[in-house]
């Protein structure tokens, strides 16, 4: 991806990412009117921070071509799509579908995260939890949250 | 002093009501479990289960959820004596000797010096609060906007020192979630930052979400990918009681522990982790034959197990008298506090004096039904672990949602705990710490309210922040801090301790 050899890669992906993070808040923040240093204003902070976040991330990403010794370690998407997966799914859900079935699709779907989940048991496991869930937050703490599909 | 033990008295009356001590009970229970159970530490629970404790009164919401703090701290050595899987980082170390004590036949030895150890340093720290705590408090009466603005700098960078792996990586952490903390409508002038016509973040990011994407989800997703299940190991507890001997070689391990995680509990960024861990280098340092050690010694169990329940307590310290918070855990309590109509700080102590001495007074409590509940469950807790992670984790995910879904009933939220978790995930691989950018989430908008006032107050001059002598003397020492962390051999110390 790079076309250099990097040593450190944890702190120059690292450094990269503040990088991005400077880069997004004096962009977006640049029409915000940054004031005196008496009176500051909205975007006096913003955009100092995201200039010190360029500064120290470019720091750690140059140094980090150089000096240390690290590697991002393996990651796998099933895990990151799947749990990420189904909370985005009970976000779009909740409010339209409730509680009860929301709450089986999470469980449902990120069961699926780990390899060893089966069919039956994960159905299972997702009518067990949109139960206890339902008990527990609607009967026992009375939260005010749709419970079924309106 | 009879002050102070007619405030520990009103204290005590406060947390004496039967659903009081129920709260307290059930917070040091569910801190005894996350404590068991490896992959779900205090501050993703504690920011689970932020919304339920917002229909309680705010003495039984802050007693529930100190409980499961240094329940955590209780519950993380059983795991780590029994199966050698530290349920917390702050037991991390007690493995190394505690397990080798299992092995040994000295189960019940170890676990009942970690339990009696906590709780000496549970009743010490807890008179730590009540002596320190008016005294601090009075102190930081006198701060206004310039001390405010430079204790905070001292806090954060005090946080840097003492955080794990890189420094200026936790620097550029802090200063993200600083950054992060001004998104949505600035006070001073209704100019809405970053918020790209999305109306859920006017009133800026929720530090719920922000917590439990970080802590929680990012946690669940790195131990799915590593995707061993636990093995348990089945060790016979036999004779529960310590002998004389086992007493005799810990008794100073304790104090010391005791002594060592009050002070770093206390300190910005401290607070139960470090603790044990400066608690077993001190040990094995002082130890007679440091070669025992791994092998089983006691003091590696009972020093650290007094450290890291001594420091999760008067971590509380700095929260309560100057609404600083220490770390990660103190951040999500100071949120609470917030949210409960309570400004954190020394007006704490006088505008709800029952409430100050309540919490200190529970802390005692629960320390005691910590010592008398936990060793006659720890049955419970090791059956508990037997419970596989594939079906735990869909379990804490749907907790997370309901959690977050519910502080506001918007799934706006729940999404930015999607990214948030998505972040953790991507600061986990590259080496990022998640707690310094929450403890600058937390202190971001009280750090930028105060400099601007300075700032009006002193007509720009930045000098108001050394002629005044608590501020000066406050950036004195963070720059002192800072300085020794750059200093080569301190940092080389620093490394040395961290990789103990």
């Amino acid at each position: 991806m790079i076309p250099f050899h990097v040593k450190n890669r944890q702190d120059f992906y690292g450094g990269l990412l503040f990088v991005a993070f400077g880069v997004f808040g004096v962009y977006f923040g640049r029409s915000y009117a940054l004031g005196t240093i008496i009176r500051m204003g909205p975007g006096y902070l913003p955009i100092v921070l995201s200039y010190a976040l360029i500064v120290i991330g470019a720091y750690i990403s140059i140094k980090a071509i150089r000096f240390g010794e690290s590697t991002i370690e393996q990651y796998r998407w099933r895990p990151i799509i799947l749990v990420l997966g189904s909370i985005v799914i009970f976000a779009f859900f909740i409010v339209k579908f409730g509680l009860v079935l929301s709450i089986f699709l999470v469980t449902f779907v990120s069961s699926f995260g780990t390899r060893q989940a089966r069919w039956m048991g994960s159905v299972i496991l997702g009518i067990f939890m949109a139960v206890l869930s339902t008990f527990l937050f609607i009967y026992l703490l009375g939260l005010p949250i749709q419970v079924w599909p309106r | 002093m009879t002050d102070i033990f007619n405030s520990l008295a009103l204290g005590f009356s406060a947390v004496t009501t039967p659903s009081n001590l129920l709260f307290c009970l059930i917070g040091a229970l569910i801190g005894t479990l996350i404590g068991v159970l490896p992959g779900i530490g205090p501050v993703a629970t504690i920011a689970m289960l932020l919304p339920i404790t917002f229909g309680l009164k705010p003495l039984s919401a802050l007693i529930m959820l100190a409980g499961i703090y240094y329940g955590a701290a209780y519950g993380g050595s059983t795991t780590s004596i029994l199966v050698n899987l530290p349920g917390e980082a702050s037991s991390v170390v007690t493995c190394i000797d505690g397990y080798r004590m299992a092995q040994q036949g000295r189960a019940g030895a170890a676990l009942a010096i970690a339990a009696l150890g906590s709780f000496f340093a549970g009743c010490v720290s807890t008179l730590l609060i009540a002596l320190f705590g008016p005294f601090l408090a009075s102190f930081s009466q006198r701060f206004s906007s310039p001390e405010y603005f430079s204790l905070m700098v001292l806090g954060l960078i005090s946080a840097i020192v003492l955080a794990h792996g890189s420094v200026i990586k936790a620097v550029a952490m802090i200063l993200l979630g600083l950054f992060l903390s001004l998104i949505g409508t600035d006070v001073n002038t209704g100019v809405a930052r970053y918020t790209f016509g999305i109306p859920e973040l006017t009133d800026g990011l929720g530090f719920v979400p922000i917590a439990m994407g970080l802590f929680g989800l990012s946690e669940i997703i790195l131990n799915l990918e590593k995707g061993q299940e636990r093995m348990i190991v089945s060790s016979k507890i036999r004779g529960l009681w310590p002998t004389r001997k086992d007493f005799k070689e810990s008794w100073a391990a304790v104090v010391r522990g005791t002594f060592l995680g009050s002070v770093l509990g206390v300190l910005p960024g401290g607070g139960a982790v470090i603790s044990s861990f400066a608690s077993y280098t001190l040990e094995k340092r002082l130890a007679k034959d440091p070669s025992r050690f791994g092998k089983g010694a006691i003091e590696g169990v009972a020093g650290p197990e007094s450290a890291n329940n001594a420091g999760s307590q008067t971590s509380f310290i700095p929260l309560l008298t100057l609404g600083l918070p220490s770390n990660a855990v103190m951040a999500l309590m100071m949120g609470a506090m917030i949210i409960q109509g309570i400004a954190p700080g020394p007006g704490v102590m006088q505008e709800h004096p029952d409430l100050f001495w309540g919490m200190v007074a529970s802390m005692w409590i629960g320390n005691l039904m910590l010592v008398i509940i936990n060793l006659p469950l720890i049955g419970l807790w090791v059956w508990l672990l037997r419970v596989p992670y594939r079906f735990l984790f869909p379990a804490i995910l749907v907790f997370c949602c309901i959690g977050v879904y519910s502080l506001n009933n918007s799934p706006a939220e729940v999404l930015i705990m999607v990214i948030f978790g998505l972040l953790g995930y991507v600061f986990a691989k590259t080496g990022c710490e998640g707690a310094p950018l929450l403890l600058g989430f937390i202190l971001g908008p009280l750090m930028e309210e105060n400099l601007r006032r300075a700032m009006l107050i002193s007509r720009g001059d930045p000098m108001v922040f050394l002629n005044r002598p608590i501020s000066a003397v406050l950036l004195v020492m963070s720059a002192v801090l800072l300085f020794l962390v750059i200093f080569p051999t301190v940092r080389k110390k620093r490394e040395e301790a961290f990789q103990e």
